[in-house]
């Protein structure tokens, strides 16, 4: 079957007909979901080599749970979203072999100050600041600002209330604001009218 | 609604914060030609492991395969139902054997003639109308 005919399949329905031995479903689930748990991953843990294992790894354990799979029990992305990160924070707790809340000193002396390279420059700015989040609040924000899930979901993903994220992400967008605001001007926020 | 960032002096505003997440949210890592192989080879493995794991399952529960030879023995003797009527031959020569063998043995040593004038069958040589039939006493004391 073209993958074309396949767009408009859920990701449920792909990964049952992969389960009862379709090719063509594997390569429709592997082109919708490897580039969002790359990306996801690739924000957790600023390391792109790192971020590709984490993303193929998930995606093993998803081909691997496919004939098991519960119908209508949870997203299939949902499910994928909560193996990355917890994939995720397993190595970086090994990277780093400190506290989960413990919370690094920010990176000083952010490189190129060239136009060109403003954007480049914001987003690693934002990562950095993501990176030095305490763990929860950086998955809350990740999912819920850049990911662009919703609260419930992320409630499941992370196996907290829905009110816990709202808090989650509250505080981390404020830790974030203060934490980039000596970068404003490198930022090229000075003139946002705060 | 929950965050105040805007009403704070020295802090990013919300617009601002929202525009790093949405560059963040473009910026999004593309995935390798290398990695998406490596997810698609993955799924291959899988795949063929679980088919291989059906197919043993499915011929442990298949009847076993009999010896080529015993095979042969088979065709040879043209095969099932063939072998099925020389072993039900064999039983029956077997429980007549057991059953009256003073029969069987005078039927076998005895000479039979036939009386084609009167177009019945008579025992001229040796045999009587008894050893054509299996004698009761011969069953009994038999056993």
């Amino acid at each position: 079957m073209p993958l074309d005919a396949l767009n408009d399949v859920s990701d449920e329905a792909l990964l049952i007909a992969f389960g009862n031995g379709d090719r063509a479903a594997a390569q429709a689930l592997t082109m919708r979901l490897t580039p969002k748990m790359l990306g996801y991953a690739a924000r957790y843990l600023k390391d792109r080599a790192e971020a590709e294992d984490v993303a193929q790894e998930a995606m093993l354990r998803l081909w691997k749970i496919a004939p098991d799979w519960r119908q209508g029990e949870a997203q299939v992305s949902t499910w994928l979203y909560r193996v990355v990160t917890n994939l995720c924070t397993d190595r970086l707790r090994k990277k780093r072999g400190k506290g989960l809340d413990e919370i690094a000193e920010p990176e000083d002396g952010r490189p190129s100050q060239e136009a060109v390279m403003m954007q480049r420059q914001r987003v690693d700015a934002l990562q950095t600041a993501l990176g030095d989040l305490p763990e929860r609040q950086r998955e809350a924000v990740v999912l819920r600002h850049i990911e662009g899930l919703g609260n419930p979901e992320i409630a499941e993903i992370l196996d907290i209330s829905v009110e816990a994220v709202e808090s989650l992400t509250a505080r981390g967008k404020r830790a974030l604001a203060k934490a980039l605001a000596s970068q404003r001007e490198i930022l090229g926020f000075e003139n946002d009218g705060s | 609604m929950t965050d105040r960032d805007d009403k704070r002096t020295g802090e990013l505003t919300d617009v601002a914060l929202n525009a790093l997440f949405a560059e963040a949210r473009e910026e999004t890592a593309l995935p390798s030609g290398d990695l998406m192989a490596r997810v698609l080879a993955d799924a291959e493995e899988v795949m063929a492991q679980r088919e291989a794991e059906e197919a043993a399952r499915l011929s442990a529960m298949r009847p076993k395969q009999r010896h080529p030879v015993m095979e042969a023995i088979i065709a040879a003797l043209g095969g099932w139902r063939a072998v099925a009527g020389l072993a039900t031959a064999g039983v029956a020569g077997l429980a007549f054997g057991l059953g009256a063998p003073t029969t069987v043995t005078a039927l076998a040593t005895g000479s039979y003639v036939s009386d084609s004038a009167l177009g019945i069958e008579t025992s001229a040589g040796g045999y009587e109308i008894d050893d054509l039939m299996p004698s009761f006493y011969d069953l009994v004391t038999e056993g």
